[in-house]
């Protein structure tokens, strides 16, 4: 075992003191570094998949697909009336798991004022498709509410986890809704329905589309 | 533990000999003297940064009905508060009755908040009978339900930008009257990132305005309820 007591052990102070710099030096660099060129984001980010309604989209995970949007002032889920102070926006979704069995868990509207309006596995609307089976398509609707001045412009966003998107695809769908969706939809449109999920064929006859726009 | 003389004379010769004029100063100093600067030190780090301000006096903001009221990730405006033995639909436990309060509740932040965060930021104080206990650490008990006025439904989730009216529920003993008043507390929080897990969420609930509120008994005829809430002596 080495020591360090006495005299001839110690090292001189100048020399610590570069230690001590030279260490600090490493880590102002390190920081500048990290701070000028930032690369944490691109990193961890989502590798984000455009597409728009009616177009397949693949994902790492499934193949998806939106359907027409519908929207009114009320939802009729599982026979219950929901009425929002916004609006009811509705989009049928159908996914083909891929390689295993898949639980998409991730389903938000982006509005046009950039806000995220998250679809909730329960409560009022969400996003509760099931587990589908590969190659087995399933059909599940997303709906949210939100402010009438978010929904022209909006985009459908769908990933796996619901929670940690990095590094993983995520499904970004322009669902082409315009200003007069919007009004047609706030002006006494009857009741947008909200299905339960099912595989493809064993869907309730319940028809999504709403007013058909 | 006191440093030994031996040790003591031994840590001076090698201060002596590193050529330091700081340590040989610091060691040539009785330790009374080093407690002084370090305190003197530490009251100059706080002062930096606000320490020496003057505390803040106690008291909570008042907070009138009908007048909207901060507390992250909402704004609610309170409007009044009822009893009632029981709602259509929405029974309390055997031997109870609700407590109601109705507001107009929006969430300003960017973010889906939850019917947890909902529930979080609102509750009453100093009312004897409540049947759910005070949320823990405090003396402020949480609301049972929150139901929309519009189709009584759970408000979950609550969504950005949309005002919602709404009614807090709180279950009471019916074997007690119920109370003249209550005391509301509204309690605001802050999102950032947990100092624990990577977690990023509503924490550090606030008490950011109180109100004590004349209570009515909720009845149907018309307008007879109207107004059935002032502001009390907030």
């Amino acid at each position: 075992m080495s020591t360090t007591s006495g005299s001839g052990g110690a090292r001189p102070w100048t020399q610590r003191i570069g230690v001590v710099a030279l260490v600090l030096a490493a880590l102002a660099t390190g920081r500048a570094i990290t701070h000028s060129f930032p690369v944490e984001g691109r990193i961890e980010a989502p590798f984000v998949r455009d597409s728009a309604v009616g177009e397949p989209v693949r994902l790492r995970y499934a193949d998806v697909e939106a359907g027409e949007p519908a929207g009114a002032r009320e939802l009729d889920a599982g026979g219950t009336t929901l009425t929002s102070p916004g609006v009811w926006l509705v989009v049928p979704v159908r996914m083909t798991a891929r390689g295993e069995p898949r639980t998409l868990a991730y389903a938000a509207v982006r509005g046009s004022d950039g806000t995220l309006y998250v679809a909730g596995g329960f409560g009022r609307g969400g996003f509760a498709p099931g587990t589908a089976q590969p190659g087995v398509p399933r059909e599940a609707d997303v709906a949210v509410e939100l402010p009438a001045d978010a929904v022209a412009g909006a985009h459908l966003l769908l990933a796996l986890d619901p929670d940690d998107h990095r590094r993983d695809d995520l499904a970004d769908i322009d669902l082409g809704l315009t200003q007069a969706d919007v009004e047609r939809w706030t002006d006494g449109a009857p009741p947008v329905t909200f299905r339960d999920a099912a595989d493809a064929g064993a869907t309730a006859s319940a028809d999504a589309s709403g007013d058909g726009s | 533990m006191p440093t030994p003389p031996a040790d003591r004379r031994a840590l001076r010769e090698r201060a002596r000999r590193s050529g330091s004029v700081v340590a040989q100063r610091l060691l040539d100093q009785p330790l009374r003297n080093l407690g002084v600067g370090g305190a003197v030190a530490l009251l100059a780090v706080t002062a930096a940064f606000g320490g020496l301000e003057p505390a803040a006096e106690p008291g909570l903001p008042a907070v009138a009905v009908g007048e909207p009221v901060e507390a992250g990730p909402f704004e609610l405006t309170l409007e009044k508060v009822l009893w009632v033995d029981e709602l259509p639909g929405v029974k309390p436990g055997e031997g109870n009755r609700w407590l109601a309060l109705t507001a107009t509740v929006t969430n300003t932040s960017e973010r889906t908040a939850t019917s947890a965060n909902l529930r979080n930021t609102l509750g009453l104080t100093g009312v004897e009978g409540l049947v759910e206990p005070p949320d823990a650490g405090t003396d402020r008990v949480l609301s049972s339900r929150r139901l929309l006025l519009a189709d009584a439904s759970d408000l979950s989730p609550v969504q950005p930008g949309l005002d919602y009216e709404l009614v807090f529920l709180f279950e009471h003993d019916a074997s007690l009257p119920p109370p003249e008043e209550v005391t509301v507390q509204v309690v605001g929080h802050t999102w950032r990132s947990s100092t624990i897990t990577p977690d990023v969420a509503w924490f550090d609930p606030t008490v950011v305005a109180e109100a004590t509120l004349a209570m009515r008994e909720a009845v149907d005829e018309g307008g007879a309820d109207e107004g059935g809430a002032e502001e009390g002596d907030a």
